[in-house]
Parts: structure tokens; sequence; C-alpha cells
């Protein structure tokens, strides 16, 4: 009787509890998951344009396979980044995002009445190049703070990377050198000019006093017995190849000051859109340079920049971007260090798992706060489980389903993840592409002109412009200055003789 | 027979009539206990003293004693056979008597 009263009857039915108990357990997981789903939908939609300031500074990671959605989810992404006026910086070697954000831009600004088209269109920077323009990149100006050798090793790691040719450390030390000089000088780098400096003594003897830094002075006077010929000339080969483009001159040949005589600085833009995909004007490597070389650019000004500012900056196919080692520690560098500018680095790849090296790719995935994944591979879904809410089947099981999943997933569907939140399948909203109710052809006439027009120069005019300097520097017995002058020129030494002169009077001088 | 015999009984009726208001109010208030117990038992839930959650009874619990996780009224194991009279609030932790 006690035990009755003290055991069923008082703390109920065991059978009755139990099947009480697995029904409020399955409505408080239920309860859990929606509850965490909404804070990822709470996230996405903040992701769309009301991100507060926590979530600047976020890096993230988009991937799956092509045709899946990426670049119409990214311009999703991007629109609301930019509606509130945040900075967007989009360097693209595809030139498939570029197009959509482009026929956007057009298309938003035929629709705006004629007084605020202006404004609107100041807003962008384009980097792009056509038949008859193209967008002036000032290579060679060092951002303060900076390191010289530093921007002339970027440079010439991502110029390596063009050439097919597999580079020495002699050639690449060559290259090195003639940018570093060119930076130093305040030049821009042409044929001539490279030529000139690596096979003719006299034009070195000539700069050689110009140049700020003792040190390179040192390694210049010393070229001919650093550098054989032979590798010299093999680099003037490579700059030949290099620079046989418009495109290419222009942008290697347009010193700092002729970049900012064309194209005045302006902070008014605040989405620059960076078209680095291969034109008929344009080989696809020279691109791809161009693309590593902005991409450096967009790191350096974050990196010397004191305010904190939100920017984003979407590098489509990173795969592309960081061949080169040290353009990949710089970026990885970038990654750890320029949250706190407000940088938030969206890395976009295809097959990031194997088309980015092992290292690269685990810090970046480390590093990212969220994850866009669209229809991809094994490795990637492997990211993805982690993050996923588990099923309670099997957990072999559930890893073999998910696989299979993220290999079908079909086009605008995707996974989002946020670092901390369970992951969430997501269908990316249906965009409104103006190219397919109105004519691309018009639209993007309509960008060219009105927009991109504003950060282009004709090719006629930078070409007239390189020609004058090289006539400047080459032709001329007096070069132009650089920017700082040395306080103690010394004498350069021409032959032999000279320098056994210049030791007497060394000696002398030591000896009073 | 000794007097002493003779008066145990008488004695005892004494002594079971003396006590018996202090037995009924031990059993009253036992039963009372018992009826909470399962009054809250057929609710399935104990709001909190302290936060004022609910706490549902019948859950995926561990026994305190004996460490047996089932699915069942939390207060009580079928392992060990233990029947609780309190538990921790899933919500603010403290301990919420039943009893």
């Amino acid at each position: 009787m006690k035990d009755w009263l003290l055991g069923s009857w008082t703390y109920g039915n065991s059978d009755r509890a139990y099947e009480r108990a697995r029904r409020n357990e399955a409505q408080a997981s239920l309860n859990a998951s929606l509850e965490a789903e909404s804070e990822s939908e709470r996230a996405l939609a903040a992701l769309r344009g009301e991100v507060s300031p926590r979530d600047v500074g976020r890096h993230a990671m988009v991937w799956g396979a092509s045709g899946a959605g990426k670049s119409y989810g990214l311009s999703v992404l991007t629109a609301g980044w930019t509606a509130t006026g945040r900075r967007l910086e989009l360097l693209d070697p595809k030139g498939e995002t570029f197009f959509l954000k482009a026929a956007a831009a057009a298309a938003q600004y035929d629709a705006l009445p004629d007084d605020e088209r202006e404004a609107y269109a100041a807003r962008y920077r384009v980097f792009d190049a056509t038949e008859t323009r193209v967008t002036p990149v000032d290579l060679w100006s060092v951002p303060d703070g900076m390191s010289p050798a530093l921007l002339a090793s970027l440079r010439t790691a991502a110029t390596c990377d063009v050439a097919g040719h597999a580079f020495s450390d002699l050639m690449v030390y060559g290259m090195f050198t003639v940018f570093l000089v060119a930076i130093e000088l305040g030049w821009g780098v042409t044929v001539r000019f490279a030529r000139a400096f690596l096979l003719d003594a006299a034009f070195r003897a000539r700069i050689v006093e110009r140049i700020p830094n003792e040190r390179l002075r040192d390694s210049v006077t010393h070229l001919e017995t650093t550098l054989p010929e032979q590798t010299r000339k093999a680099i003037i080969r490579q700059f030949d190849i290099l620079l046989s483009s418009v495109s290419a001159r222009i942008s290697f040949g347009l010193s700092g000051a002729m970049t900012r005589e064309f194209v005045p600085r302006s902070c008014a833009a605040t989405i620059t859109l960076g078209n680095f995909g291969p034109t008929p004007q344009r080989p696809p490597a020279l691109a791809k340079a161009m693309a590593t070389n902005r991409l450096v650019d967009v790191l350096t000004d974050a990196n010397v920049r004191k305010s904190v500012v939100p920017e984003m900056l979407l590098l489509e196919e990173i795969a592309v971007l960081v061949k080169q080692k040290a353009v990949a520690d710089y970026l990885l560098e970038a990654s750890r260090t320029l949250r706190w500018k407000g940088l938030s680095i969206v890395c976009v790849a295809q097959d990031p798992a194997n088309a980015i090296p092992k290292e690269t790719v685990t810090a970046l995935v480390l590093n990212a706060k969220w994850f866009l994944a669209f229809e991809c591979g094994r490795e990637e879904a492997l990211w993805l489980l982690p993050h996923m809410p588990r099923s309670g089947a099997n957990e072999a099981e559930e890893r073999r389903s998910f696989i299979r999943e993220m290999a079908q997933l079909p086009t605008q569907r995707a996974v989002y993840v946020r670092k901390g939140l369970p992951g969430l399948r997501v269908r990316i909203r249906n965009v409104d592409d103006p190219a397919k109710t109105e004519n691309r052809a018009r639209l993007m006439e309509t960008f060219a002109e009105k927009i991109a027009s504003r950060s282009m120069i004709r090719t006629n005019d930078a070409e007239e412009r390189i020609a004058r300097f090289e006539a400047t520097i080459l032709d001329a017995k007096e070069t132009p200055g650089p920017r700082t002058t040395r306080s103690s020129a010394a004498p350069a030494h021409q032959s032999i003789d000279d320098f056994f002169a210049f030791l007497d009077r060394a000696r002398k001088s030591d000896s009073e | 027979m000794t007097s002493s015999d003779r008066a145990t009984p008488r004695c005892h009726i004494v002594l079971y009539a003396i006590a018996a208001p202090v037995y009924l109010l031990r059993l009253s208030s036992h039963a009372l206990r018992v009826f909470r117990l399962w009054r809250i038992s057929r609710l399935g839930y104990v709001d909190c003293p302290h936060c004022g959650s609910e706490n549902t009874l019948d859950v995926l619990s561990t026994c305190p004693r004996c460490k047996t996780v089932e699915y069942g009224n939390r207060l009580r194991c079928t392992g060990c056979d233990l029947g609780g009279t309190s538990f921790p609030c899933d919500a603010c932790g403290v301990t919420i008597h039943c009893l």
C-alpha cells in the first residue's frame, strides 16, 4: 500500500511519464532549433544591409560550383551592404559579378532624376580596360608608413605571376631592383626605362645620385657584378612581353604623379568595381596581375589608415589572387590584423579546398566568421558539418547524407553558417537582373559613359604622357628629380681610376 | 496476572488516545504533501518560486544518486527507486522543493 502510495500513485505511471518526457524533449529541441534559426535569420538579414557595428570587420568565405548562384548571391549581399553607404571593393578576375553590379548601377542611374545622377555616379570608381579607355593605376606611390621595399617585393610577386616563364631568383632580384628604383624615384616603369637601367651603365650612373635610399644606391652601383648580363637581357625580354599591350604599358608606365594629373584622388567614391576579367584589350594573365596589384593596394590602404572604416573587400576567384606566396601571406596577415580597421574580407572560390594552397585555405577558413556555401564537394561540406544542427541520426550516416545534400544543392540554394550559430539552409532571393528586362548592351553603354568614364582615361592621352616622360629621363642629360634629394651627393665611379681617386680623397680627409 | 499486565492495554489505549491527535496531524500533513506531489506530477510542471519559470517534470533526467539517465518523471528514478522531492530549476538553478 505504502509502495503504491509513494510510487506510481504519487509520481505517476512510469510508462506515461516516459511518453510525456519524450514529447517534452522533442518540443524543447524544436523550440531551441527555431530560436537558433530565427537568430540565424536575423544574422542573414543583418548581412543584407543592417549590419551592426560588431559585425563590421568579420571575414567570410563563399564557395560553390559554377552556375550555383554565387554571383547572384553576392550581388544580393553587396547591394544590402552598400545601400547604407558602406564601402565596397570588388576584385573580379572573372568579370561576372562586375557585369551584374555594373548593369544594376546603370539601371539605377537611368531611374534617377537628372539632378541626382551626378552624385550617384560619383559614388563609383571603376577599374576596367576598353579599346579606347583604361583606368590608370598608381602602382608606384608608396602609402604613408609603408616600406618601399615591401611594395616593390609585392609588385614583383604579382608581376612574376603573370609570366608563363619560371623566374629564377636572379630575375626576381633584377625585377625587384627595377621596381624599387622606380618607386624611390617616383617614376613609372617602361620597357625603355628597364632597358636603359639594366643595360646602360651611363644611364645608371646618371640616376643613381637621385636615389634617396643609400643601400639601393649601393645595389644599383654594383648591379653589373650582382646581375649577369644574360639575366638582365632575360628580364628585358620579359618586360617586352609583359608590356606589349596598351593597358599594361599604361598601368606600369604611369607614375603616381602622372596618375594624379589624370584622375585627381576623390574620397566621394565608396563603391569600387574592378573588372579584371579577360577582355580583347588585355591578356588574361595581365588582368590577373592587375587584380593582384589592386588587392595589394587595398590591403595596404587599409593597413596604413588611422580610422575604422567599414569596408567589404570582395575577392572573386580568390585562388587566382593568392597563387604567389608573398601575396597570399600578405592577405593572411591582413585577415588577422585588419579586422579592427573595419575591413571585412569576403573570399569567393569555386573549389577552395583544392584550388587554394592548404595552409592559406586553412587560415582563411579559421579567420572567416561566416560561410555561404552553394553546391560543393566533400571537403567543403565537411567544413560546414560541425556547424549544422544534429538530426539525431547516426553520425556517420548524417555526414554521408550532408555531403550528398551539398553535392546536389539546386541553383540558388545554399547553406549559411555563422560561427557560433547552427547552420541555416537558405534560398538566395531572386535578383532583379536589369539586363534580363532591358538591353544589356545599352545598360553597359550607359555604365561606361556615365559612371565608369569618370575614373578612366583615354589610352592615347596616357601613352603620350608616358612618351613625354620617357623622353625626359632617357633623352635629356638631366633627369627629373626624385621626391627627396640626397643631402651629401657622392660622385659616381665611372671607372676604376675614379674609384682609386675617390679612395685617395677619402684617405686624405681621414688623416686630416 | 499481575496488576501491571492488566494495566498495559488500558495504558496503551490512554496513550494512543493522547497521541491520536498528533498522529492525525502527521497523517494529514503527510497526506497533504503526498497529495501535493501527486497533483504536481499530474500537472506535469512546477513554477520556480525564485524566477517564476516553468519547469517540466517529465524530461530526460539524470538520477542524482545512481546517475541513471532516463526519460520520465525527474523526481523518481526507476533504476534505484529513489523518490525525490526537489530538483534544481532549469532557468535559475535554485532548488525547488516539491514537498
